[in-house]
C-alpha cells in the first residue's frame, strides 16, 4: 500500500468516526453496517471498505465542482 | 382501470424499511381507484410475480428489493426478474426499481425487450437509518431524507406526470435534502444522498405516462 493510499484510508476513517453511533447504513446487497463495522471494513480493505472509500473520494471531488448542479 | 404492481419483501432491515416507506403510495393509488397488486412479504416470489403480470398486465411496476446489474430479487432474495430469463415480462411497462445497480444492465435490456421506461440505480442504493427506529421506519427522520424522494417519483407517476417530470421532481427533492444535510448536526448523510442522486437514472421513453 502506497503512502497516498494509507492517507486516504485515514481520512475516510476519520470521517466515518464523525458519524453518530445510533446510525446504521444500508448498502444494498452488502447489508447493514454500524460505524464501527464500516471502519473495520475500510481497515481490512474488503469490498465494503473499497465501496466506502470510493464514495468518500468521489464525493470530495464532486464538492469541488458543485454537487447539486 | 389502471393497474399498479409492487413488490415489498420484508426479510431484512433494508427491505423492511423500503416496504414501509411504500405504504403511502399504495394509499394514494387506491384513492385514485388504481388497482394495486401488492406482493408483500412471502408473496414477493417469482411465481406470484410472473402470474400477476401475465394475468393483469400492470402498466406500472415498482420493485423494492435487493439486486445487482442483472437481477432484482424478492422475498429472501429470490430472483424475480433477470436479464435474458424473464425480462420480456417488462414489455410495455413503466418500471421503477428501488434496488442496487439494476439500471446498469437489467434496465437497458428491459428497454431492448420493449419496456416503456426503466428507472433505477446504476450503482448501490444507500440509505442511513436510526437504530432505535427499526421497528417504526416511518418515524425515522434520517431514513426519510433518502426514502421520501424515491417515493415522490412513484407518487408523481401515479398523478399522471411523465417519467421525465417525475424524475426531475424526485431529484429536486434529493437536492433539497442534500442541502439540508449540510446544515445539520451530522453532515455525514450528505455523501450518501449525493451518491443516490448521482446514480438514479432512467432508460427508455422519458415521456411515458402511467394512466
Amino acid at each position: 500500500m502506497t503512502e497516498q493510499q494509507k492517507e486516504i484510508k485515514e481520512i475516510v476513517i476519520a470521517r466515518l468516526e464523525a458519524m453518530s453511533s445510533n446510525k446504521r447504513i444500508s448498502i444494498g446487497s452488502f447489508g447493514e453496517f454500524t460505524k464501527e463495522e464500516l471502519i473495520k471494513r475500510v481497515k481490512e480493505n474488503d469490498s465494503v471498505g473499497k465501496k466506502i472509500i470510493e464514495i468518500e473520494l468521489e464525493f470530495l471531488r464532486a464538492m469541488k465542482e458543485g454537487i447539486t448542479e | 382501470m389502471s393497474t399498479f404492481l409492487l413488490t415489498r419483501p420484508e426479510h431484512d432491515t433494508t427491505t423492511y424499511y423500503l416496504s414501509h416507506w411504500c405504504k403511502e403510495v399504495i394509499s394514494l393509488a387506491e384513492s385514485k381507484n388504481i388497482k394495486v397488486l401488492d406482493l408483500n412479504k412471502e408473496k414477493a416470489n417469482k411465481k406470484e410475480f410472473e402470474s400477476k403480470i401475465n394475468t393483469f398486465c400492470p402498466k406500472l411496476i415498482v420493485l423494492n428489493g435487493h439486486g445487482n446489474d442483472d437481477v432484482v430479487t424478492g422475498h429472501k432474495n429470490e430472483p424475480l426478474i433477470k436479464v435474458n430469463s424473464n425480462d420480456i415480462l417488462l414489455k410495455n411497462k413503466i418500471v421503477y426499481a428501488i434496488s442496487c445497480r439494476s439500471a446498469k444492465s437489467l434496465g437497458i435490456e428491459a428497454i431492448r425487450k420493449g419496456a416503456l421506461s426503466y428507472t433505477g440505480y446504476d450503482d448501490d442504493f444507500i440509505f442511513v437509518y436510526e437504530s432505535n427506529k427499526i421497528s417504526k421506519p416511518l418515524t425515522d427522520n434520517t431514513a426519510k431524507l433518502f426514502l421520501e424522494p424515491s417515493q415522490l417519483f412513484v407518487k408523481s407517476l401515479l398523478k399522471n406526470n411523465s417519467v421525465e417530470e417525475s424524475l426531475e421532481r424526485a431529484k429536486e427533492e434529493m437536492k433539497n435534502n442534500l442541502k439540508k444535510s449540510f446544515s445539520e448536526e451530522e453532515p455525514s448523510n450528505s455523501k450518501y444522498l449525493w451518491w443516490n442522486l448521482k446514480h438514479m437514472v432512467s432508460h427508455g421513453n422519458p415521456k411515458s405516462i402511467f394512466s
